[in-house]
């Protein structure tokens, strides 16, 4: 029933794989697949954005394996959205709603608020999908749209 | 006739998928042997723009 729901919740979407996702599909790609064949059977498009890339490539300090990483990404996540240079102010009043609510800094990353800033500028178009739910918090989020 | 056409289409998007599925399960394959060569080599290459 919940795979019902989500499908015609994201029917025509846009998708963000947080980095998780991405690290989990070269880990268990068959796993990965199976989100792959639900987001094409719901026509989804997978989104590109570049400090997901940037959190995904970082660690690999071999120029083969870093190449690999970026057209894995790239392969999946085709399609760019834009983003605006207000993307760094919003992230920045995330953090403070973060704070307010006595969440520690230390908790959510710089790129974490800046993936709530992302969907935030497309509300409503864009999901992410994410293995660590900690690092965005339900205040910012309409709960109606979160699914385990 | 459209609706031929129309499978046809689909059966031709379902094979670019199917290639592209097989394609990334190689790349992961590759990334998880290149992880593991990284976390047992520490011989790090200068990357040339450094």
């Amino acid at each position: 029933m919940e795979t019902e729901k989500l499908q015609k919740v994201l029917k025509n979407q846009h998708v963000l794989f947080d980095t998780n996702i991405f690290i989990k599909a070269y880990e268990n790609f068959n796993a990965f697949s199976k989100i792959l064949y639900l987001l094409k059977d719901c026509d989804c498009q997978i989104v590109h954005f570049p400090l997901v890339e940037f959190e995904f490539t970082r660690n690999s300090f071999m120029p083969k394996h870093r190449i690999e990483r970026e057209n894995f990404i790239k392969k999946i996540a085709s399609l760019s959205l834009p983003f605006s240079s207000e993307l760094i102010d919003n992230a920045l009043k995330i953090a403070q709603i973060y704070a307010h609510k006595n969440i520690p800094n230390n908790q959510i990353s710089l790129v974490d608020c800046c993936i709530a800033a992302y969907l935030m500028q497309h509300a409503g178009r864009l999901y992410l999908l994410t293995l660590n739910h900690k690092d965005f918090p339900v205040i910012l989020l309409d709960d109606t749209e979160c699914f385990e | 006739m459209e609706e031929k056409n129309n499978k046809k289409d689909n059966a031709q998007k379902d094979s670019e998928f199917q290639k592209n599925i097989e394609e990334l399960k190689e790349m992961a394959e590759k990334i998880k042997k290149y992880t593991e060569e990284e976390k047992t080599n520490g011989n790090r290459e200068t990357p040339k723009s450094a």
